[in-house]
């Protein structure tokens, strides 16, 4: 039984190396309650446009969530208190961020007829 | 109304002066309004640019909050675009510049027109829209040829005023040198007929009297004589146009002794040493009366400018007629202009300044070599080179 019980505690860990950080960390919460992943990557966007500065505003943010450091319209930041995003390492906010760069890249979608 | 040689120069000089700044003057203001007209067909080009790229904007707008899959990227008809985030780096578009002039809003390369503008807020992370249209040449061709058609208008009106305005400025010249044509021609008219018989009278004496040497009816012969090469130069430059020349072959050696023969006397009376060496049987085909005037106005001059006791050296062979004195010679600039009509080199002694105007212009028609060497105070040596 006890084998039985490792090899499960093993293979949800391995699983949940696989899904990443982000799905670790924000999907519980940005997929129910939270504003999603999707429509805040894009706000970032449109704010700060390139990659390097989205990545360092959100880092910033992850590591020490404040009002002042969120970049979510007034409204939602009423509703959804930034002070209240738990905090990470420098390390998993940045990885975080990279994988919803990755997975939420607009660009990518873009077909341009030639 | 017949127009003079010099008359024909002037207006030339003055048309070619005229039309030369007028020319300058005249593509001076096309230029100026070619590139202005130039920059505002571009300027309006620019514009339509900058309207369409505005219409991309809503559209990009669009696009970023959109959750359709796949997302098309907007074409506006007639441009092209791309986007770069804000630090420069290229996002997306239908087409990549080579190169971007990121501290302009338009610019050209080649016959594309480009336009660059920034956005905010970054939709889909674009700060900057650099957009492109081929340049429309149409209206820059039509500019062109109108600018062109102006040109020409314009300078045909101005050589149309240029040759009035010449014929009106030079109306006082022509009026003097048809008084001096018709003087000349009164003049000969009336030298004719009492030089013709003074010296068919001086003859007569010598045939009847032979036994009488008088020096003073050899002054009157040679005066006399002087008078008739005048009357023969002036009435050659009058008719020189409607004289019909007779070519045939000529004793150029026995035509040149007759003639050395004729101004014997004019040598003697200024005892001048006239030496001749003469080559038999020189043959040339020439009008008889042009031949006569080249020597005859070449003697004349040698003598005339030749000091009493001076020498003259006549050498006639296949190749050439020299004559050689040691004369009072001419200087560089006199020389430039001594086959000038009417420029007499040296006042003092008589003439209208025809003799070498004549010279060349016989020359010319032969096809004939003239050269003049002559120093100042040592004498003067003309020589004319037959063709080969």
């Amino acid at each position: 039984m006890a084998k039985v019980v490792l090899i499960v505690v093993l293979a949800l860990e391995w699983l949940g190396a696989k899904e990443g950080i982000l799905a670790q960390k924000c999907a519980v919460c940005h997929q129910n309650d939270a504003p999603p992943l999707g429509r805040i990557y894009r706000r970032y966007l449109m704010l700060y446009s390139s990659k390097e500065r989205i990545k360092k505003r959100m880092v910033d943010f992850l590591v020490s969530p404040s009002l002042q450091k969120s970049a979510m319209p007034l409204g939602m930041r009423k509703r959804f208190d930034p002070q209240a995003h738990p905090s990470f390492s420098s390390s998993i906010a940045r990885q975080a961020v990279e994988e919803l760069i990755a997975k939420e890249d607009i660009l990518k979608h873009i077909v341009v007829d030639q | 109304m017949k127009s003079f040689k010099s008359e024909k120069k002037a207006l030339r000089r003055f048309l070619a002066l005229y039309l030369l700044s007028t020319f300058v003057l005249i593509a001076a203001g096309l230029g100026i309004f070619y590139e202005y007209s130039l920059h505002r067909l571009i300027d309006q080009q620019n514009q339509r640019l900058k309207f369409k790229t505005s219409l991309l904007l809503p559209k990009l707008q669009k696009l970023h909050f959109s959750n359709a899959h796949p997302l098309l990227y907007p074409k506006i008809e007639g441009i092209r675009t791309a986007l770069y985030d804000i630090d420069r780096n290229y996002l997306i578009g239908d087409f990549k510049p080579q190169k971007i002039h990121w501290d302009r809003e338009f610019w050209q390369e080649g016959n594309m027109l480009f336009y660059r503008t920034q956005i905010r807020p970054y939709y889909l992370g674009a700060a900057t829209i650099v957009a492109a249209m081929p340049l429309d040449e149409a209206p820059i061709k039509e500019l062109q040829k109108r600018v062109l058609i102006a040109f020409v208008v314009a300078m045909i009106f101005v050589f149309v005023v240029a040759r009035w305005l010449g014929k009106l400025f030079l109306a006082p010249m022509r009026q003097t040198l048809q008084l001096l044509d018709r003087f000349i021609q009164d003049t000969t008219h009336e030298l004719n007929t009492p030089v013709s018989t003074i010296l068919a009278n001086i003859e007569l004496f010598r045939s009847l009297h032979p036994e009488i040497q008088s020096e003073e009816l050899s002054r009157i012969e040679i005066a006399s004589k002087r008078i008739s090469r005048l009357y023969d130069d002036l009435v050659f430059l009058r008719l020189r146009h409607q004289r019909k020349r007779h070519i045939e072959a000529i004793d150029y050696s026995r035509l040149l002794e007759e003639r050395l023969d004729y101004f014997a006397s004019m040598a003697q009376s200024k005892q001048i040493d006239m030496k001749s060496f003469i080559e038999d049987g020189v043959i040339h085909r020439m009008d008889r009366e042009d031949a006569a005037k080249l020597i005859d106005n070449l003697l004349s001059n040698a003598i005339k400018y030749t000091p009493v006791k001076g020498e003259i050296f006549v050498y006639l062979d296949r190749k050439s007629l020299k004559i050689e004195d040691k004369g009072i010679g001419m200087d560089q600039q006199t020389l430039d202009r001594i086959t000038e009509r009417f420029f007499r080199a040296n006042q003092s002694e008589g003439g209208f300044g025809l003799g070498l105007s004549i010279v060349q212009e016989i020359v010319d028609f032969y096809g004939l070599e003239f050269e003049i060497k002559s120093q100042k105070g040592e004498g003067t040596q003309v020589r004319i080179v037959w063709p080969k």
